[in-house]
């Protein structure tokens, strides 16, 4: 158990092996009740942004599944609690994936490691996705190899991804976003969307960040997510 | 920090960037070329044209740069901000946190 100060919830981290000796960290999050047969996985914004596990819109959202009862679990995408994978530096090795537009690797370690949380809870563990921003993209991935019927996504950098070819998969997705979010925007959100099985939520809040709005996001994703998958 | 690489691998990484110490009511401002930072002026009573432009009090950045607190949590708890290109601030941010942890302030070199 972690002793993290500030945090409502128990927390475990675990080490997800990966290929050629390489690692992450997932953390486990849970309260005195939490029901162990459902489990929220937060995936966390891109590390070229400076995304990580303790992001505050992941770390409000493994905190609004405990608090609805449930298990959170988030992880570190590799390279980031290193800051490089194997000889290359994090920046460097994240923008080559960003280049190449392949991720299929960082969906393969994620996978890992939400098999890894549910082992660690019994293997009862059933898992609904959602993402925050970059996130996004690996949570709808993942949740389509989970064969999932609904996932959702925080403020998906619409105008950098092309989500649509993923949305076919799943009966409903759900998108949260800001009025004011820049990678996000929410007219272009509605028509790229529209006739699609995409469910917009406005959240209140000045930006991308959700800054000092983040219980209020994260009520907004448990209450759409409930019920699922 | 001057003229060394900020991070290996990372030598075609160009920016012009500035911090606003809001306590101290002055801007310092530092370009980043091939990787390096090759320039840093200051302290200016008022700002250059930057991409990104940080605006913290002393204590905070001096926080930062002895790796005690990450740009990311300062910025999420509003301790700082960042002004100009968002995506190239967010950026430069994660590249100045990788190296403050290899080269804190007031750490062993």
């Amino acid at each position: 158990m972690n002793a993290d100060e500030g945090r409502s919830y128990l927390g475990e981290t675990i080490t997800v092996p990966l290929e050629d000796g390489l690692s992450i960290q997932a953390t486990i999050a849970y309260g005195d009740d939490s029901d162990v047969g459902r489990m929220l996985v937060v995936c966390p914004p891109n590390p070229i942004l400076g995304g990580d596990s303790e992001n505050n819109v992941v770390q409000a959202l493994l905190e609004a599944a405990v608090r609805e009862g449930g298990l959170g679990m988030t992880f570190d995408y590799r390279g980031v609690a290193e800051g490089r994978v194997g000889d290359t530096d994090l920046l460097t090795y994240w923008e080559e994936l960003e280049r190449a537009g392949d991720y299929d690797r960082i969906v393969e370690d994620s996978m890992r490691a939400i098999a890894a949380a549910q082992r660690e809870f019994g293997g009862v563990a059933r898992p609904s996705l959602v993402g925050y921003s970059f996130g996004t993209l690996i949570a709808l991935r993942c949740a389509e190899k989970l064969a999932l019927s609904t996932v959702g996504g925080v403020s998906p950098p619409i105008l950098e991804c092309d989500f649509a070819p993923l949305l076919d998969a799943f009966k409903t997705v759900h998108f949260f976003a800001a009025p004011e979010d820049i990678f996000c925007p929410l007219a272009e959100a509605e028509t790229r969307f529209a006739h699609k099985n995409v469910s917009i939520h406005t959240v209140p809040s000045e930006d991308h960040f959700f800054r000092g709005e983040e219980s209020v996001l994260a009520d907004e994703v448990l209450s759409s997510l409930a019920g699922i998958p | 920090m001057m003229n060394r690489p900020l991070l290996d691998g990372y030598d075609r990484y160009c920016v012009d960037a500035s911090i606003h110490f809001t306590d101290l009511g002055h801007w310092w401002c530092f370009s980043v070329a091939n990787g390096c930072v090759c320039e840093i002026r200051g302290p200016l009573d008022a700002p250059e044209d930057a991409a990104v432009r940080f605006v913290l009090d002393e204590p905070v950045f001096l926080e930062i740069a002895a790796c005690r607190l990450s740009p990311q949590k300062a910025f999420f708890t509003r301790r700082t901000d960042i002004q100009g290109n968002l995506f190239e601030g967010l950026k430069l941010a994660k590249l100045l946190s990788l190296f403050f942890q290899r080269h804190p302030y007031g750490g062993e070199e």
